[in-house]
């Protein structure tokens, strides 16, 4: 099963190069770490790097299955160094596409500038990597919702990719911008892009960046974060979240780790497609070596963090209970469907049971239908266990409902809206955006 | 009396073929007893009546029959086995009446299995139902069959994947449809997966179709096929499907030897009807008159298994008045008839005679069908998997060939000019047809919908209908 991951705008690409970093980091774990016998871990290396990488003719350096766009330059050649440098991986020639113009953070100018001259190298790129692949498992998107080619480019590369290829899943992963960011019009910026997500994208996994940088701060002790940091965190999300692990129940191995199945049981209601991924544990290196975990604490830790809406095992708030108020109202987070996948020793002593609760899911679901498990005994990044938690519930929408909130008052007043309309879009595009958007969050505060 | 050796041969035979087909053992010795009626064999005999239509209805023997059989309880099986023989027909009164308890009635079950065999042609089916692994393109034949039934255990054994509760009637509309929303997609989605899994197939197959272009172990074919790839990396795995094959043969060689004997089986049949009629004659029912009041045939005391709808009686009463009715009405125009009937024969020509009989059959055929006889079951046969075959052209195109898995598996060992070969571009061509047709038909049906909701937002005065982007774009 192969993923191929778009790399849209700076914001993308640069996550994008930390991505497939992240992977060979995983990958070249020493193997004493690892605490799986030999071949379990060539295994392991094999499945994952068919995922990611193809394997070159000549060199037997694996080239990532990835395509680069952005309107600028400087971060594509820039991520493309890197790699390079590390030795252990390359982009693919060719599958790069940057200009020189730029898309001044405006939303319409990625969309309906941008989108349409593009379209036909893109394909043609995503053409010559699909063909590449054996069995086509998804699409990886990586874009962010603040400026204006990952979003209004990545929209409508989302869109083209979806009428070529209407059997494909598509997964997303943006990034919320900070909420006092630099961007004027970002609100603007997130609100179009996302509406226009929701319409074609299965899965949208969302992260927020004043979370990552409390992560980065309070957790891994980083004293100056940059966005290098930041994008570590984002890779070991996304990380936990793909690389190999097997469903306990199921004799079908292979196609459990498919991407479709993954998605298949956390999105599967069209209204709710947002995921958020929380690892735990998070600890600086520093702190690693002097660090034991038991399965009951990080299990313990987890459920508490889905519940009160924590993305850290610090300042949780514990006095959020799974429990209904006396008028029938649920003042905790509840999700549609939930995916634990647990990594490390002592996997039968993990007992996932916490979870199964029916009161964290709606009742016309039932806990069996809602919550999985899958397992992984090979070590991941050090950890000697960790444990992610794959959720679609309601504590994505938050941010959603503050950026809302902003646009509104922003386009009340019109402001900057002539901006986009001299771009070629209209009033009711922008009406379109949020009525999507607002019933998005009514349907998660329903759930 | 060398012929009731043959006979008792015959009848051995017809056990190992039945134990060569995946169904419990049943002794020579019980078949031969239940001609006379005893009473301890009962209970192999409704056994084997079970598999048997569970292998009609499934058409080959599994793991879950045995445990579904095994998990009945005996009234269960009773009725179960009743139900579809009457279903297929077997309308015999004393076999209905069959005890619930398996205690009586061998002679009626072995009458009603040599029905069924005959009925079903079951042994027909035995003989499609082999297996010749070499030429096919599926490696994982015999082990894909034991996980399947791995499979299913783990799914009904485990305590998840019971179902939401559908239907349950304390949801309300609005969650009944959020539950169908995630039925939907997870449906759409297991399609998806479903269609990735064929595209690596094919993939996969025209991979190594492609590199051993030139061997070939088969004369219709150009190159091996995956299965005996898989046969020459991994030899260790002959002698597995060497054993196989031997018994395969050996059920095929006594299949044949049925064929030659089958009469002296049936002739044995008819021996135990003898019988039993003689036993009928005498006076006293076959099934066994236990209880003192078995004086009346109206069978009082004893239950008699047939499914009939409740309405039956008013139902017949209802046809009954409905057939008079018709009949006056169309007293005077068949009165009419008759007179233009007189006149007509002496002025009418041979070809006008012709024509109008014709016109009677097509006519009395369709009246025939909006009659209503019993719907014959929905045994749509599932489409034969198409067996991908490379050939390449002498320009140098390469152009890969599809075989119909149906038609091969009749026509194995005949030449191959029987066998139904299509090329995949029209095959493609063809499919592409439908699938424009469908999603026309999909777009019509859309717009419909869409037209009747749009009616209905409007009639009701406070709605407001917001509708996706896309479907807008459809409406205009």
């Amino acid at each position: 099963m192969s993923i191929i991951t778009l790399q849209l705008g700076q914001c993308g690409n640069q996550v994008g190069g930390q991505l497939f970093n992240a992977v060979m980091d995983d990958l070249h774990a020493s193997p004493l770490a690892v605490n799986v016998p030999p071949r379990q871990n060539s295994d392991y290396i094999q499945e994952s790097k068919e995922t990611f990488f193809s394997e070159q003719k000549n060199s037997s350096v694996p080239v990532a299955r990835a395509v680069m766009v952005d309107m600028e330059t400087k971060a594509i050649t820039q991520t493309m160094m890197e790699a390079k440098k590390s030795g252990r991986w390359l982009y693919p020639d060719k599958q790069q596409l940057h200009q020189k113009r730029g898309s001044g953070n405006n939303w319409a100018h990625g969309y309906c500038l941008h989108g349409p001259e593009v379209r036909e190298s893109i394909l043609e790129m995503v053409q010559q990597e699909a063909e590449k692949c054996d069995r086509l498992g998804g699409f990886l998107s990586l874009l962010s919702l603040a400026g204006g080619t990952g979003s209004g480019v990545g929209a409508y590369a989302t869109e083209m990719l979806r009428e070529e290829f209407p059997q494909a899943f598509m997964v997303n992963q943006v990034v919320w911008p900070y909420k006092t960011g630099e961007v004027i019009v970002q609100n603007y910026n997130a609100v179009l892009t996302l509406s226009h997500l929701y319409q074609t994208a299965d899965a949208i996994v969302v992260m927020e960046n004043d979370e990552l940088h409390k992560i980065c701060s309070q957790l891994l002790g980083i004293k100056r974060i940059s966005f290098l940091d930041i994008n570590r965190v984002i890779c070991h999300k996304l990380t936990s979240f793909l690389q190999p692990a097997q469903q306990t129940h199921s004799t079908f191995t292979s196609s459990t780790q498919d991407l479709g199945w993954k998605l298949q049981h956390l999105v599967p209601h069209p209204e709710h497609k947002l995921l958020t991924i929380r690892n735990i544990p998070q600890v600086s290196e520093r702190s690693m070596e002097f660090s034991t975990f038991q399965w009951t604490g990080l299990l313990k830790h987890l459920r508490q963090m889905l519940i009160a809406s924590a993305y850290m095992e610090e300042g949780i708030d514990w006095r959020v209970k799974a429990v209904q108020t006396p008028r029938g109202s649920s003042p905790y987070d509840r999700s549609l469907a939930a995916s634990l996948i647990l990594r490390g020793k002592d996997l039968t002593s993990a007992d996932p049971g916490v979870f199964k609760d029916p009161a964290l899911f709606p009742s016309w679901m039932s806990p069996e239908m809602s919550f999985s498990v899958s397992t992984q005994p090979r070590a991941f990044y050090g950890y000697e266990k960790s444990a992610s938690l794959i959720s679609n519930s309601r504590s994505a929408t938050r941010p959603l409902d503050h950026i809302l909130d902003k646009a509104w008052n922003m386009f009340a007043s019109r402001a900057y809206v002539h901006q986009y309309v001299r771009r070629g879009l209209s009033e009711e595009d922008f009406l379109d955006a949020f009525v999507t958007l607002e019933q998005v969050v009514s349907s998660y505060s329903n759930l | 009396m060398s012929r009731g050796v043959q006979v008792r041969e015959t009848i051995e035979l017809l056990c190992k073929i039945f134990k060569d087909n995946g169904m419990s053992g049943v002794e020579a010795e019980a078949l031969r007893k239940a001609k006379f009626d005893k009473s301890d064999v009962c209970f192999p005999l409704w056994r084997l009546l079970f598999e048997m239509i569970s292998f009609c209805q499934h058409g080959l023997m599994n793991s879950s029959i045995f445990t579904s059989f095994a998990h009945m309880k005996t009234e269960d099986q009773v009725m179960y086995v009743k139900k579809e023989m009457q279903k297929r027909g077997y309308l015999s009164r004393v076999f209905a009446t069959l005890p619930t308890d398996m205690s009586t009635g061998s002679r009626e079950l072995m009458l009603a299995l040599a029905w069924l065999l005959n009925k079903e042609d079951i042994i027909s089916k035995f003989m499609e139902n082999r297996a010749s692994p070499m030429d096919d393109d599926v490696v994982s034949l015999y082990e894909s069959q034991g996980q399947v039934g791995l499979y299913f255990q783990s799914v009904e054994s485990e305590e998840g994947w019971s179902q939401p509760a559908l239907g349950d009637k304390q949801q309300s509309p609005a969650q009944r449809v959020q539950q169908m929303l995630v039925l939907n997609t997870k449906l759409k989605m297991s399609l998806r997966l479903l269609h990735s899994s064929q595209h690596e197939y094919a993939t996969l197959t025209h991979r190594i179709h492609n590199s051993t272009y030139g061997v070939s172990l088969s004369p219709n074919m150009n190159h091996l096929t995956t299965m005996q790839v898989q046969m020459l990396r991994h030899p260790q795995h002959m002698k597995r499907v060497l054993s196989l094959l031997e018994q395969d043969s050996t059920r095929l060689e006594h299949l044949m030897q049925w064929d030659e004997k089958e009469t002296l089986f049936w002739e044995w049949m008819e021996s135990v009807l003898e019988l039993k009629l003689q036993h009928v004659r005498e006076g006293g029912d076959s099934a066994g008159a236990d209880s003192d009041s078995v004086n009346t045939n109206t069978c009082a005391t004893r239950t008699v298994f047939l499914e009939v709808p409740p309405t039956i009686g008013s139902d017949i009463a209802e046809s009954r008045r409905n057939l008079m009715n018709m009949i006056l009405h169309y007293e005077s125009a068949i009165e009419r008839l008759e007179d233009l009937w007189a006149t007509k024969r002496s002025t009418v020509s041979e070809w006008e005679l012709d024509k109008l009989l014709g016109d009677i059959n097509t006519e009395i055929s369709q009246l025939q069908s909006c009659l209503g006889q019993a719907p014959k079951e929905n045994t749509v046969p599932p489409p034969g998997r198409p067996r991908l075959t490379l050939v390449k052209n002498k320009g140098g195109s390469r152009a890969p060939v599809k075989v119909s898995n149906a038609v091969a598996a009749t026509s194995h060992g005949r030449d191959s000019a029987e066998e139904s070969t299509v090329s995949v571009h029209d095959e493609i061509g063809r499919l592409q047809q439908e699938a424009d047709m469908l999603e026309k038909e999909l777009k019509d049906m859309r717009r419909d919908c869409l037209h009747k909701l749009n009616r209905i937002v409007s009639a009701s005065p406070n709605t407001v209908c917001i509708m996706p982007p896309q479907l807008r774009k459809l409406c205009r």
